[in-house]
């Protein structure tokens, strides 16, 4: 062991101690949050860890992991860890799932409790906000130790897992925004498959009108991912590369948010509709824009329905399309003990390692060897990962509170935006300048 | 009510003859008895109501991310931001207090009568009194989560049932009940009826057995029809309880973000997030903890000086 | 007992009737989602976001429920005895820690007496949710993470139940108290003899209502708990939902799960709330 490890490990005692020994209430609520100033700072030099060469032979131990793959996701991720179990007898894996709202409002809490996760499952675009706050820690270690590379999995997802040079997670799958058309409709009104260009969009809407569709196309106020898509497309980016400036209410801004409401303002798509997935399965909607979850669920509730999937269509100037994708990361709270440490990272690497039969949760396995099985090859989102498609994957960039961010500013503006409330340029304005007031706090809280 | 017969009033419980009788009596019990009846609220009330409370107020003082180097000590920087109107922070913690404002204003009177008038009725003898008891107050027994969904579901402007039925019954049936205004404000007042009209309906029928039945029946010998008798016999018997449930209605509306969570999604454009909705994403998302407590310690003020009103209202109309 | 309405026999007038009718039509219009709610929880997946809205299913299938209960890796048995458990101690813990402090505080004389009513009043109008996070610490550092007790203990002391109580306290006559101590009952025994029969019906009531806020909370659960076993039946149900999909009837089957026992409950306790006061007789 380390010094640096010792000396974290005899903190951690130390301030569990403290609170356990604390007996008033108040007292040990002052002292966690006199301690909680003790995270790591991103600018500060991480602790090393005791080296990890691929392998675990210690004692038995148990670690617990983390994740939000409740519902049909879940048994896929219970028969991967139960696998996991299986080829590495010393190690018990306690596996908690909850809903991701719930497990990113508790996960800081209960890891500076002790009592929270030693692996989590994240999503790509939180890493940066965990890893600021010192909840998650840097895996270079692992991946120098395994020799891992961008060309094990995609380069974009690789490098979307970095934050101020140093990586936070290892890439377990991604999951993109698909194009679903039911194949009857489009049939009936002279189509073989869905479109593929923004000429193409346009006269597959046409022909589906007069097949007697009214509203082919459904867009809701929630779809802020088709916006994050063709703001990519038309060549723009939420923030700026230095992630110091606001950029997404540029010209590629309002051209993708106003082609979203044109799409309602021609009719193509009815005004208010917050259910497509619902519209679509029961035959009001011919087409829709939706993430990968969608596979699933229409396995589950409407099995014979005839669809297609195929890639989000270039609307813009060049292919582009949301992505997001499930990260496995480590807390601090691993490397308190140096057993469940070196564990963690044996669990991590295994579970990268066999990733193939996630496919069945209608995810995109992030690992190259995985995309070549069949598990994956006869899925239908296979058609969502070709070299071409892979490619135009667009992750969101690394910025601690982005989701907070989000959710205040570009998802509201294309909410009113495509409600009909505010016209695209002006929703964006002010959508930008509350997004750069909340950009700048964090830049100064986050120090990045 | 001044005209009610003199056996009509209720017994005048703070009166001072009473209290002062009942005081020598009590008194000549052990002085700690007191104490004993509260003693075990008063430790658990301690440690989790008062402590977390005291810590809360501590934090509205500090800059306090979880996860950071606290900036320590701030002051009242953190209320002095949230007061000046400028700046994300306090333009949308205020637009919460606008939506929760709207939502309290609209609901409470709604919330507050008519469980009064549907506990009156259910409080009647006839047949299949209990199936009308259970239903009424079924709504109630489902969770937010479950309610949320189902009315999502119901209210959806395009593939809804409501106006799909509204539809069918000849009505205009493409109101958007999720997604515009003034439209989500029926949908989150009139679902929150709907939901919790047993609670406050089970409180009132509570109250309704402690009415005497004598006083009934010497309104009734005295002449007043039904409506004379709700106004001097039942509503000022229940004006302690009355009072109780005005309060605790205007905490409970004050407290809502389930509905315009998982019903209007705060659509249009956030333009229905509540204030406690912006505290959660505050204090559970952002972990801004300082800023959350300011904003918790704001809004119970604000709560505490409506209650105060009630308060005096209440006294204002007990001397009408 | 009638409240407002006469009780004795009249001839029915046609205000009278359009009365009921109007009632009846408001009950079945409150009635209808509820309907929409069980009959989803019968419907197949496919049905249950149909656009033609049935209220009985096409095809009535416990599909939805088998899919609940018959899934060995979700304990939902477990589930409910967990949450009856919780339930039933939270609100025995919390209805007795109010009957008490309630009592002293309506009806005995102490220094700071208003002080501590002002208190305990004051707590209620600090939101709830900002308190999850300070809860969490305090049940950590009591060691009570992943117990029951964290579920029970930390929502008993609430100022709620004390004044729904102190108002009901208030309103019962002072006489009957004063006669009782004039024939020589102790504080407790008139506290015990009178007021607690006197009082019965809000006690149901915060019975139910307790009861219900246990069986209910979610929140505060997810929050605390960490294993599968021992979630309680909200908190579990939701890990049947996926991150964005909804099915619906499985969804509704697992409310009517968790419903009926609440239902039959409130329907046991309501002889506590309603009939059985008359025969108590002490009024006024």
């Amino acid at each position: 062991m380390t010094p640096t490890t010792h000396s974290r490990h005899a903190r951690g005692i130390d301030r569990r101690h403290l609170l356990a020994g604390a007996g008033a209430a108040g007292t040990a609520l002052t002292a966690a949050a006199c301690s909680s100033g003790q995270s790591i700072g991103g600018s500060e030099e991480p602790p090393a860890a005791a080296p990890f060469f691929g392998t675990y032979d210690g004692p038995d131990v148990t670690i617990t992991f983390w994740n939000g793959f409740t519902g049909g996701d879940g048994p896929y991720m219970k028969q991967l860890v139960a696998d996991f179990t299986e080829a590495n007898p010393a190690i018990t894996v306690e596996q908690s799932s909850l809903e991701w709202p719930d497990l990113y409002s508790k996960v800081v809490t209960a890891t500076d409790a002790g009592s929270g996760p030693d692996v989590a499952a994240l999503h790509l675009d939180q890493l940066a906000s965990f890893a600021a706050r010192g909840t998650i820690i840097p895996l270079d270690d692992l991946t120098a130790s395994l020799d891992l590379t961008e060309s094990d999995f995609t380069p974009a997802v690789w490098q979307g897992g970095v934050f101020q040079d140093r990586r936070y997670g290892i890439p377990l799958d991604m999951f993109t925004l698909a194009q679903y058309w039911s194949a009857p409709m489009l049939a009936s009104a002279g189509l073989e498959s869905g479109p593929v260009t923004a000429g193409e969009f346009a006269t597959a809407t046409d022909s589906l009108r007069s097949s007697g569709v009214d509203h082919p196309f459904w867009i809701s106020p929630d779809n802020w991912q088709i916006f994050v898509s063709l703001l990519g497309q038309f060549g723009g980016t939420l923030y700026s590369e230095d992630r110091a400036t606001v950029t997404f209410g540029d010209e590629a801004g309002v051209k993708a948010l106003t082609w979203m409401c044109d799409l309602v303002s021609d009719g193509v798509s009815p005004s208010d509709a917050t259910d497509l997935a619902t519209a679509f399965k029961n035959g009001s909607s011919a087409m829709i824009h939706e993430l990968l979850w969608l596979i699933n669920d229409i396995a589950d509730t409407a099995e014979d329905m005839e669809y297609g999937i195929g890639p989000f269509p270039t609307i813009g100037d060049e292919p582009g399309v949301f992505a997001n994708s499930h990260h496995f990361a480590l807390t601090k709270q691993a490397d308190a003990d140096e057993d469940r440490g070196q564990a963690a990272r044996m669990f991590i690497s295994w579970m990268s390692e066999n990733s193939a039969t996630w496919a069945g949760s209608g995810n995109i396995p992030a690992r190259a060897s995985a995309r070549e099985d069949e598990a994956f090859t006869d899925g239908r989102q296979a058609a969502l990962a070709t070299d071409d498609v892979l490619d135009s994957y667009l992750f969101l960039q690394q910025v601690p509170g982005s989701r907070e961010i989000a959710a205040d500013s570009y998802q509201r503006a294309v909410s009113r935006a495509v409600l009909g409330e505010e016209e695209p340029e002006a929703a964006l304005a002010s959508a930008v300048t509350t997004a750069q007031e909340m950009l700048d706090r964090n830049r100064e809280l986050y120090d990045f | 009510m001044s005209s009610a017969a003199p056996s009509l009033s209720p017994p005048r419980r703070d009166s001072p003859v009473a209290a002062g009788g009942a005081r020598r009596h009590l008194r000549s019990g052990s002085p700690v008895t007191p104490y004993l009846f509260l003693g075990p609220f008063l430790i658990l009330f301690t440690v989790f109501v008062l402590a977390p409370i005291l810590v809360l107020a501590w934090s509205s003082t500090r800059q306090w991310i979880l996860g950071f180097d606290s900036g320590g000590f701030v002051g009242w920087a953190n209320y002095a931001s949230l007061l000046s109107g400028e700046g994300v922070l306090s333009e949308e913690f205020w637009r919460g207090m606008r939506v929760t404002a709207i939502f309290t204003v609209l609901s409470v009177p709604l919330l507050v009568t008519i469980p009064f008038a549907l506990a009156l009725l259910l409080n009647l003898r006839f047949r299949g009194r209990t199936v009308f008891r259970a239903l009424y107050f079924a709504p109630y027994v489902l969770g937010v989560a479950v309610v949320g969904v189902l009315w999502h579901f119901l209210l959806d402007a395009q593939v809804g049932p409501v106006n799909h039925l509204l539809g069918a019954l000849g009505l205009p049936d493409s109101i958007a009940w999720t997604t515009s205004l003034p439209a989500a404000w029926v949908s989150l007042v009139g679902v929150t009826v709907w939901w919790t009209v047993g609670f406050n309906a089970v409180i009132y029928l509570a109250a309704l057995q402690e009415v005497p039945a004598e006083l009934y029946e010497a309104a009734r010998v005295d002449g007043a029809g039904a409506w004379r008798r709700l106004w001097t016999v039942t509503i000022p018997h229940m004006h302690r309880v009355l009072q109780f449930v005005v309060v605790i209605t205007i905490i409970a509306s004050a407290n809502m973000y389930g509905q315009s969570a998982l019903i209007t999604n705060e659509q249009p454009g956030g333009a229905t997030r509540t204030a406690i909705g912006y505290i959660a994403q505050t204090g559970m998302q952002s972990y801004d903890i300082g800023m959350a407590s300011a904003m918790s310690m704001a809004l119970a003020l604000c709560l505490i000086l409506a209650s105060l009103l009630v308060n005096q209202l209440f006294r204002f109309v007990g001397k009408v | 007992m009638s409240a407002v309405l006469p009780t004795r026999r009249r001839p029915l007038q046609p205000r009278r009737i359009a009365l009921w009718v109007l009632i009846i039509a408001l009950t079945a219009v409150f009635a209808m989602p509820l309907l929409y709610m069980l009959s989803t929880a019968f419907k197949t997946p496919a049905e249950s976001v149909s656009p033609d809205f049935r209220i009985w299913p096409q095809e009535p299938t416990l599909g939805a429920f088998r899919q609940i209960l018959g899934d060995d890796s979700v304990p939902v048995l477990r589930w409910v005895g967990n949450s009856l458990l919780v339930a039933v101690a939270h609100s025995a813990l919390t209805v007795t820690l109010a009957v008490l402090a309630a009592y002293a505080l309506a009806r005995m004389e102490f220094r700071g007496r208003r002080l501590m009513m002002g208190a305990i009043l004051a707590t209620m109008f600090v939101p709830a949710v900002v308190m999850l996070i300070p809860h969490f610490l305090i049940v950590n550092s009591l060691g009570w993470l992943n117990s029951y007790a964290a579920l029970i203990i930390p929502g008993a002391a609430g100022a709620f139940g004390v004044f729904f109580l102190r108002q009901f306290f208030a309103g019962i006559p002072r006489e009957l108290e004063e006669a009782a101590i004039v024939d020589g009952c102790t504080q407790w025994s008139t506290f015990a003899r009178i007021m607690l029969p006197l009082a019965r019906p809000a006690i149901a009531t915060l019975v139910v209502l307790s009861f219900l806020s246990s069986w209910n909370d979610y929140l505060w659960p997810v929050y605390v708990l960490f294993s599968g076993d021992m979630q309680t039946l909200p908190s579990g149900l939701r890990l049947l939902q996926a991150e964005n999909t909804t099915r619906y009837d499985v969804m509704m089957a697992g409310a009517v799960i968790a419903s009926v026992p609440v239902l039959a409950l409130y329907v046991a306790a309501q002889r506590w709330i309603i009939e059985g006061v008359s025969t108590s007789g002490i009024k006024g």
